[in-house]
């Protein structure tokens, strides 16, 4: 019998698509489920991928259907798993149902990706910021006069993903304005509401293996804030300070812990505060975008092959190769307009230390200031001999990358 | 430029300059511009396949074009007042290169032609003109 993977849902790039090379390079074959009809019409894009089947990814039931359909067509299924948001606890469930080897954890899979039961099963812990449920019958006029001291605050859906929406608001009326918007986005939910923490704030990649919890990598992130947050700069370096890094690890190692998660991979967000450690969110996945790359050019480790092993029952290998320092900048725009050209990709790839160059958008996409992490259109990955060098580097490299839009008013 | 009998170019150029003033909404009487256009520019062609090229000066500043807008004919004599257009490209430079051209500027200067001399009128898209150049992105 052919042994086989199957995804739910991918992005075209990024380590949701690496996921599914890395699933090839093991020997598998792989089936990707997913409700992105054009993803048919791009078909040759898609040679890694051995069958793309369109399905509901809401219709649990029927996705049952299809994989049973795919095993009486003779495929061993050895995995069911996803990279993408929203996705994780429900490939964790089928594959409970349909592999014999799942050690995922999936009570704390289902946990890190609601951001309401996250807040509600850390509820007492130290690391966890203030925070409010409103829910959906909560009148909110009264609701604002009893917390308008507490401003500003972040409002956000349990639902959301790639701060799609996550809302700092400033005053009554943003917030009430932002509250509404969110009822409107996801009738029939509450709306969170928490603290406004500033600080450096850190991503950590770790994979648990047998209960022995594994930090991959910390990383710093550079944030934009607009209209969203917006997160546009990543560093992979060994330069963050000995007594930062350890306070993080043990907040890190404790919030795996809370999570009693067993097996499994996540990435965990933290902010520093009046040296305390605040937990901003956890997902059950690796970073999305560039992450899975970043790792494996700073230690040589590709993080969703070494997921999949772990999904597949295996000992995940986390050995460094070596250690360097990566950044990554992303690029966004700050108007709107449909794109007519990008110039600038080969020069900013000759520059030196640059190791990669990605464009996203094609020409005729309609690109706006962010409002998610999926609208950043670009990044430009870099090596340095410190983080300052690799950050220069990779800031320097994407002010030759030039979109050119045109307005909508034309 | 001495100026000769009706040709078909002449004929083409009174129609296109029909449709220009139709354009600019010379022949309503409530409106103003409706389309917020006015100009059809168009490039002329002689019978050896070469396109015509003029030489300005706008700004002490020396410049070519291959782009015009017609201001005037003389039926009889097959004669145009032509207005030169200046191309530019997205960064927003002066190009001569017809694939390069992104939008179309007026000058002040005006040329007489000899519509016999040509035959070939290449009209081109009147939202061209004034073309508010493209936005460039990220800002540094």
């Amino acid at each position: 019998m052919e042994k086989a993977i199957i995804f739910l849902d991918t992005n075209k790039s990024g380590s949701s698509r690496e996921a599914i090379k890395a699933a090839k390079r093991l020997g598998y074959s792989v089936v990707l489920f997913t409700r992105r009809k054009k993803f048919l019409n791009q078909r040759e894009e898609f040679p890694d991928i051995d069958e793309i089947l369109i399905v509901n990814l809401t219709n649990r039931e029927k996705m049952r259907e299809l994989v049973i359909k795919k095993i009486n067509e003779g495929l061993e299924i050895h995995c069911i798993t996803s990279f993408i948001d929203s996705y994780v606890y429900l490939a964790s469930q089928l594959s409970k149902e349909f592999c014999k080897t799942n050690p995922i954890s999936l009570d704390a899979v289902k946990a890190m990706e609601d951001k309401m039961l996250t807040r509600r099963l850390l509820r007492e812990k130290e690391y966890t910021p203030s925070f409010i449920e409103l829910n959906e019958d909560d009148s909110v006029d009264n609701w604002i006069e009893a917390y308008k001291e507490e401003l500003p605050l972040i409002i956000k859906s349990p639902k959301s993903t790639g701060s799609k929406d996550v809302v700092l608001v400033n005053n009554k009326k943003e917030l009430k304005q932002g509250i509404r918007s969110l009822r409107k986005i996801y009738p029939n939910q509450p709306v969170l509401i928490e603290e406004y923490i500033i600080g450096p704030q850190y991503l950590v990649e770790v994979i648990v293996h047998k209960g022995e919890i594994h930090i991959v990598a910390v990383i710093e992130q550079d944030i934009t804030i607009g209209e969203r947050f917006i997160i546009t700069g990543y560093s992979i370096s060994s330069e963050i300070e000995p007594s930062t890094f350890d306070g993080l690890i043990k907040t890190v190692k404790r919030v795996v812990t809370d999570f009693e998660m067993e097996n499994g991979a996540c990435h965990i967000e933290l902010r520093h505060v009046n040296e305390e450690w605040k937990l901003i969110e956890t997902n059950p996945r690796i970073s999305g975008g560039a992450m899975n790359r970043m790792i494996e050019e700073a230690y040589g480790i590709n993080l969703v092959e070494q997921t999949i092993r772990l999904y597949l029952g295996k000992a995940p290998d986390l050995t460094k190769a070596f250690e360097k320092c990566i950044y990554t900048h992303y690029i966004i725009v700050h108007s709107v307009g449909n794109l007519l050209k990008v110039t600038g990709k080969n020069r900013a790839k000759k520059h030196n230390g640059v190791l990669d160059v990605f464009i996203k958008p094609r020409k005729g996409q309609l690109l706006f200031p962010p409002r998610s992490m999926g609208n950043r259109y670009g990044y430009v990955m870099s090596e340095g001999n410190t983080k300052g060098e690799a950050k220069a580097i990779a800031i320097h490299a994407a002010s030759q990358i030039r979109f050119y839009l045109q307005p909508l008013d034309e | 430029m001495s100026c000769k009998r009706k040709n078909c170019i002449c004929n083409s150029l009174e129609k296109l300059l029909k449709e220009q003033k139709q354009l600019a909404g010379e022949s309503y009487q409530f409106v103003c511009n409706p389309h917020g256009m006015d100009t059809i520019p168009f490039m002329l062609t002689n019978s050896h396949l070469c396109s015509f090229r003029v030489f300005g000066v706008e700004e002490n500043e020396c410049f070519s074009t291959s782009i015009f807008r017609i201001e005037d004919i003389e039926s009889d004599r097959c004669c145009a007042s032509l207005t030169l257009l200046k191309a530019y490209d997205m960064d927003g430079c002066i190009t001569d290169c017809m694939q390069d051209v992104y939008s179309i500027k007026k000058t002040d200067q005006r040329i007489m032609v000899d519509l016999s001399c040509f035959c070939i009128i290449t009209p081109l898209p009147p939202k061209l003109v004034n073309r508010p150049l493209p936005i460039i992105e990220p800002k540094y």
